[in-house]
């Protein structure tokens, strides 16, 4: 089970994974913003969320990241689609676009494609930080957040203890899952039945399962704060590091090539920038 | 209950880069009415070899019979076979203080009964005896089990599962963490289970207990096995090619025929057992 938790670092040796963190922390900040960009008309904006797309499929592939890992994280978005399909449908708005009508009530192709686009947002964004978690250890990460934040000591803002909340936050997440998986175990052989039931069977077993991770819980991190005092912590002690990161002409790469992206989308959204005008093409 | 194992391999993580064979093909029968000791070091996978007797781990290839049930890679299992079989099987896990989660004792241990279809009261009263068979009296009932000490925590969740009444009893490290008396008292509670008609396996890695209690014991090593057969039998072996170590009596009788004192070869099993074999040594 807890292999294939969705966005764990995944050991391997590629182009992504050996990027150093802050560049890659950039790199996909550039990326993300780029989804969220106004084109001018559908076809441009389906146009660029598909070639979004696409790369980041390509990243993907590049990561060593099993499309079927991301397909995974898809399914549960299904249930979203719908729910974003209905909400879209039941705004009211003014176009002269109509898909069909129910009565007297017009649905409109602005709507399903509002919501469509926003689906290729949100697909983008899951594969975005997929391809960042399975190739950035966690303490990689804390550390770039770190680093991006340590500006903000100078007003006084706790970067050193947010980024070790983040760490210790982060460290634990296989941990919790690993009790996940044992207490389930442990349950299961009572005959609890987590798969199957009704709803009342159902809170029964979640109950099971809740109540003694929570207190496992409780008690790790109370341990952990014990151990990390005995050892003298001092969350405002200077420190140094044991891994020292180099920025590498894989950063340079990897921050021009999304950067370029970036910027080209930015140039098409200021300009009103049609691709389909270009070839003469009408296009909503 | 007739147990089997036909060339059982499990493999954690299959086709993961944290791919593990942890069982590597393990062939076992079990029949008879027998309290068998599975030992070995740390991570040989003992836990995972019980785990596949109440199916809570399918084997990755080969087969687990338990009386009338498959446990195969792939043959589809009804969840009603799958509680049936539980109820039969019972397991008790490691560290297994970690699954309980009612507010009160009592509540805890008839969890297991009441899941299995026990009526309410006579899932109580179950629970009952089998705290009072763990050793705890009717003071410890209504009370919290988050606020019991830890051998107090580990005595309730060994009833939890003694309240099923199985068939089958298998114990993962049970002494772990316990004091020497306790950990002989639920110890001669296992043995006495088993003489009630129970068969008991004993996960351990105190071959102390194993010369005391087992009548076969099964040596695991790197997920295959590297001993089976009579106690007596392992303890005239090599222990140590499997980092294990001799039980404390067969040390001292070994350290006695070494300095030249003729013990009459028997079976030992108690600190009684090795005093009388010397007393009839020296008699000679
Ligand atoms: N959920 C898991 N995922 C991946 N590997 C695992 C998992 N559980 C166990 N393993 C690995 O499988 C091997 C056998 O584990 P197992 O728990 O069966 O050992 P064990 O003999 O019970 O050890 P111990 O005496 O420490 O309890 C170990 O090397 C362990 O690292
Ligand atoms: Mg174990």
């Amino acid at each position: 089970m807890s292999s294939t938790v969705l966005g764990r670092y995944v050991p391997y040796q590629s182009f992504i994974h050996r990027m150093d963190s802050r560049a890659k922390l950039f790199a996909m900040i550039c990326l993300m913003v780029t989804v969220f960009l106004k084109q001018v008309n559908w076809a441009m904006t389906f146009l660029v969320g598909g070639l979004f797309l696409v790369f980041i499929m390509m990243l993907l592939l590049l990561s060593h990241t099993k499309i079927t890992t991301f397909l995974k994280s898809l399914r549960t978005l299904w249930f979203m689609a719908i729910f974003l399909l209905i909400i879209y449908i039941l705004i009211p708005r003014t176009s002269d676009w109509i898909a069909f009508s129910i009565g007297t009530f017009n649905v409109y192709w602005d709507s399903i494609l509002d919501a469509a686009k926003i689906l290729v947002r949100l697909m983008s964004m899951i594969a975005l930080m997929l391809v960042f978690s399975a190739s950035t250890k966690p303490l990689e990460m804390s550390d770039a957040f770190e680093w991006y934040m340590s500006p903000l000591k100078y007003i006084g803002f706790p970067s050193h203890e947010l980024a070790m909340i983040l760490s210790i936050a982060l460290r634990f997440i296989p941990t919790i899952l690993e009790d996940v998986h044992r207490i389930m175990n442990a349950q299961a052989s009572r005959g609890v039945d987590f798969k199957h039931g009704g709803v009342k069977a159902k809170v029964r077993s979640v109950i099971s399962l809740i109540v003694p991770l929570f207190v496992s819980a409780f008690m790790r991190s109370e341990e952990l704060a014990d151990a990390m005092e005995c050892r003298g912590y001092d969350p405002k002690g200077k420190r140094t590091k044991y891994r020292i990161a180099h920025f590498s002409w894989r950063d340079l790469v990897g921050i021009l090539v999304a950067a370029a992206w970036l910027g080209l989308v930015i140039a098409s959204s200021v300009t009103h920038f049609d691709l389909f005008a270009v070839f003469g093409l009408e296009v909503r | 209950m007739p147990i089997i194992f036909k060339d059982v391999k499990y493999v954690y993580g299959a086709k993961t880069p944290f791919e593990y064979d942890a069982l590597n093909g393990i062939d076992l029968t079990f029949e008879g009415h027998k309290l068998t000791a599975i030992v070995g070091k740390t991570g040989s996978g003992k836990s995972t070899l019980v785990q596949h007797i109440n199916a809570l781990l399918r084997p990755t290839s080969g087969e687990v019979l338990i009386d009338d049930f498959v446990n195969g890679p792939k043959n589809k299992i009804k969840a009603k076979e799958i509680k049936e079989l539980r109820k039969k099987v019972g397991l008790v896990f490691q560290f297994p203080e970690y699954q309980l989660f009612q507010e009160t004792v009592e509540k805890d241990v008839s969890f297991a009964p009441k899941n299995f279809g026990v009526p309410r009261e006579e899932a109580i009263e179950k629970a009952h005896e089998a705290l009072q068979r763990v050793g705890l009296d009717e003071s410890f009932y209504s009370r919290s089990p988050f606020e019991l000490s830890g051998g107090e925590k580990r005595k309730v969740a060994i009833a939890g599962i003694l309240a099923a009444h199985p068939d089958v009893l298998i114990l993962d490290e049970p002494t772990a963490g316990l004091d020497p008396a306790a950990s002989k008292e639920t110890m001669d509670l296992f043995k006495q289970i088993h003489s009630e008609g129970t068969d008991v396996f004993l996960v351990t890695h105190d071959m102390n207990l194993v010369a005391r209690y087992a009548d076969r014991v099964i040596v695991i090593d790197d997920g295959r096995i590297a001993f089976d057969g009579d106690p007596k039998a392992l303890f005239n072996e090599d222990l140590e090619q499997y980092s294990l170590d001799n039980p404390d009596i067969y040390r001292f009788a070994k350290a006695l025929t070494k300095r030249g004192l003729k013990l009459p070869t028997r079976d030992l099993r108690t600190v009684e057992d090795l005093a009388k074999a010397i007393k009839e040594a020296k008699h000679e």
